[in-house]
Order: structure tokens, then C-alpha cells, then sequence
């Protein structure tokens, strides 16, 4: 019974570069989902999506800034990391009240923003203690129709 | 303040054991002038771990923004001071 309400999405997968990772998962018959630049997360995102395996979501840098949120984890980790899980809610408010039931510790990472990967839906990062980074999307209708701060 | 309210060397020992988890190194020394410049892999990850120890370990919640303008380690005690005095009132 899913009493969180959130059904998995996808695999983060943080790179430096994304075309070792594009071939990789290429021979593994996923679809490589074009290069889109989110400029309120300073990143570059490709999602691969697959009939049967989950999806993973490679993310790079964005060059042009230094300060983005996953430059010092793609300088440690020069091979690449699988650094968050992703879920989708139909109620974020309900999800967040739901885990703070079970005594879970949740930290929100960054607050919910327009994302151009998903229709301009809205995603946030918390941090569950054991369970780590974890980012959610919440419906169509929290889409706003463009991303401020582009 | 509020006297039940642990003081400022209560809270940088019991946050060194809290670095020393973290960062699985016992030799780090916490003093109020530290920063993330001064310890090395303390970057935004790592921060994250940080804060989340401190709110289970005292028992507080810190909001977002708060945690992004922490200067240093005396700004992050005085924040916990403010935090463990509202919860006493």
C-alpha cells in the first residue's frame, strides 16, 4: 500500500560530462531524451528512458557556473555518481505531512521550482535521513507557464 | 537566555562530535571562526549532512535560508542557542 502517495521516476545520475553515460546507456536500448538546460538548477539534463529498466536522469554541470549544485560532487566524482531517487506525488503537502507520521527526519534541500525537463511541473529536494536525496515532481497543474531566472 | 538553555561550549563539543561523525575524522577542532573553507570536504553536500545531524541530534528544525547564510561555526551555535530557546518557551 502506497501511503507516501509517490510512485519512483527516475535515477539521478550526476556526470562531468554526459556522452559517456548517453553511449552507455544507448547500448542498453534506453532513449536518449534530448539535452535540456535548467537554469534555476544550473544544470544540464537528459533523461533516458527504457521499456523495462528505470529511467535515469544524467546530469551535468552548467560550465558557465561554478557555483551549481552539483560541481563540487562532479569534481569528487569523476566517474559519475547516482546521487538522488526521484518520485512523483499527486500531493506534495499530503506526502511531506505523511512522512513527518512516520518519524521520518526531512530536510528540504531546495524548494519547489518550475523544471523545464517536465513541462515546467515543479520539483524540490529533501533529505531523508537513511534514505537520502530524494526529489519530487508534483502535477501538471503546479506547472507554471515559464521558468523566471532563465 | 534562558539557563537551561545549553551555553556555547556545550553546543561546539557536542557539534565536534557531530563533525567527527561526519566527516569520520577525529582530529577536526571546531572553533567559533571556523568555516567550510577550513575543513576540507565540507562542501554543499556535506553541509546538508551537517545540518540534518544537528536538527535530530538537538532536536530542531532549521529553515532552508537559514542554513544557505550561515557564516561560520559561531553563527551556526547561535542558531542553535535561538532554536533550543524557542523550544523552551
Amino acid at each position: 500500500m502506497n501511503h507516501l502517495g509517490l510512485t519512483f521516476h527516475h535515477i539521478g545520475l550526476a556526470v562531468s560530462q554526459p556522452d559517456k553515460a548517453i553511449a552507455f546507456l544507448a547500448e542498453l536500448g534506453y532513449q536518449i531524451g534530448p539535452t535540456i538546460h535548467d537554469p534555476l538548477q544550473k544544470v544540464h539534463l537528459n533523461m533516458c528512458t527504457h521499456a523495462t529498466n528505470p529511467a535515469v536522469e544524467i546530469i551535468s554541470p552548467d560550465k558557465d557556473n561554478d557555483k551549481g549544485p552539483i560541481n563540487e560532487l562532479t569534481r569528487k566524482n569523476s566517474s559519475g555518481v547516482v546521487y538522488h531517487t526521484c518520485y512523483v506525488t499527486n500531493d506534495l503537502a499530503a506526502t511531506l505531512a505523511h512522512a513527518k507520521t512516520l518519524g521520518l527526519h526531512v530536510f528540504c534541500v531546495s524548494a519547489p521550482k518550475p523544471a523545464p525537463l517536465f513541462e515546467n511541473r515543479k520539483v524540490s529536494f529533501y533529505k531523508i535521513s537513511g534514505m537520502g536525496l530524494i526529489e519530487i515532481i508534483e502535477p501538471l497543474e503546479s506547472a507554471e507557464s515559464e521558468v523566471k531566472g532563465a | 537566555m534562558n539557563p537551561n538553555v545549553m551555553n556555547t561550549k556545550e553546543i561546539l563539543e557536542q557539534l565536534t562530535e557531530i563533525f567527527h561523525q561526519i566527516f569520520d575524522d577525529e582530529s577536526i577542532v571546531l572553533t567559533p571562526e571556523k568555516t567550510a573553507a577550513d575543513i576540507a570536504d565540507w562542501d554543499s553536500f556535506n553541509h546538508i549532512n551537517i545540518i540534518v545531524a544537528v536538527e535530530e541530534h538537538f532536536g530542531i528544525k532549521f529553515q532552508t535560508a537559514e542554513t544557505e547564510e550561515l557564516k561560520n561555526v559561531g553563527h551556526l551555535i547561535e542558531l542553535i542557542q535561538q532554536k533550543l530557546e524557542a523550544e523552551k518557551r
